[in-house]
């Protein structure tokens, strides 16, 4: 029994940090679809939810307007939930620039003041961005490019934390951008990125209260919807960040929230013949659900199998957990700078 | 030298850290929806 348990777990770890994207290399090699990408100048709506950003309006704003895309082809719209922090005010100074303000003055949440940005869109495409990361000039004509081939529905951009390569978290992003460059080139990635991405706004429906994660709700609904949702990293923004391993396990803990409240939302993700990109909703995001499972399990299986190699497994997991203790005294000694 | 420590135990640290955000999201999740300004990256 605990043999069959350690080896189950060990298949499992192993397929999901491993096993899966060596199945996409080989996967992307045979059955690599290419979108296909030509410049082109569609009407473009920015739609941008803030809540507190007063420290970060101004720099947004100037960044809009620094865009690289025909003025008179896009509508820059901040859809505000009720701010506090004086973040209206500093909006409002910009409605006279352009800038359509939809202002709510009840705290509904993201979903919501999305849900109220996009219904006052009129861009064929809507582009979604957060108030704290500053878009290269040209991410808009990059991602509208795609959608030039009309397979494509969704488009999302790549975040460039421009310190990550100092720290274990940067690594594991750029193991992350991989595997949405390899989902991409095969058929969708399951998820876009919050910060930068793009739709066809006719994909659009309004997003159920409190969804979690909208970046990955309203590009499944486009998969479902038959069309693509492609990973573009020449369409970039850009976000100046410490990136502690904290911040990152908060981030990392909303996030799986949220994959957990998509799988209750829609069920029909989980169903082959419905989701066209289950193996990679099923290897990525529940596979990342179920590992900490799986190494619970893995452990404790170990310690009923205590003969021949199995005890330089269970070695070589109590030396993994015993550095990984170290790292929290490390972490928690130098807290603003992990590596 | 002390670098090359805190590279070889803050590894295994964001690895377990990680995993273990999976618990909590789920704790999250049960418990109803986490505030979810302040998106870093997703």
């Amino acid at each position: 029994m605990a043999e069959a348990i350690f080896w189950t777990a060990l298949a499992g770890i192993a397929y999901v940090y491993a096993g899966y994207p060596l199945l996409l290399l080989v996967w992307r090699r045979w059955g690599r679809r290419p979108v296909g990408k030509r410049p082109k100048e569609p009407s473009v709506s920015l739609v941008i939810a803030m809540r507190n950003e007063r420290k970060n309006v101004q720099r947004k704003m100037q960044n809009c307007f620094e865009l690289d895309y025909p003025a008179g082809k896009l509508q820059v719209i901040v859809s505000l939930d009720a701010p506090t922090d004086g973040t209206e005010a500093l909006v409002r100074e910009y409605a006279g620039k352009g800038v359509e303000v939809v202002y709510s003055p009840v705290h509904r949440g993201k979903a919501e003041a999305l849900n109220s940005g996009v219904a006052r869109a009129t861009g064929e495409v809507v582009v979604f961005a957060d108030a704290r990361q500053r878009f290269e000039k040209d991410a808009v004509r990059e991602l509208v490019a795609n959608f030039a081939d009309t397979s494509v529905g969704a488009v999302s951009g790549e975040l460039v934390l421009l310190e990550e390569q100092t720290n274990a978290v940067g690594a594991y992003w750029r193991y992350e951008k991989r595997l949405r460059a390899m989902e991409s080139d095969i058929h969708s990635v399951p998820g876009a990125t919050g910060a930068i991405y793009a739709i066809r706004r006719e994909l659009f429906a309004p997003l159920s209260p409190g969804t979690i994660l909208d970046d990955v709700v309203i590009p499944m609904r486009i998969v479902l919807a038959g069309k693509r949702v492609i990973f573009d990293p020449a369409a970039r923004a850009y976000e100046v960040t410490s990136q502690s391993t904290e911040s990152e396990y908060e981030r990392k803990a909303r996030t799986l929230a949220g994959n957990y409240q998509l799988f209750a939302q829609m069920p029909e993700l989980l169903a082959p013949w419905r989701n066209p990109i289950f193996v990679q909703m099923v290897s990525h995001k529940l596979g990342r659900l179920l590992v900490p499972y799986c190494l619970a399990a893995l452990f404790l299986s170990n310690l009923f199998l205590l003969q021949g190699s199995y005890v330089v497994v269970l070695v070589g997991q109590l030396l993994w957990y015993t550095l990984a203790g170290a790292g929290w005294l490390v972490s928690t000694r130098y807290s603003e700078s992990p590596i | 030298m002390r670098n090359m420590f805190r590279r070889v135990v803050l590894v295994p640290y964001t690895f377990v850290l990680m995993n273990w955000a999976a618990v909590a999201g789920l704790y999250y999740f049960t418990r109803g929806s986490r505030n979810i300004w302040n998106p870093r990256h997703s």
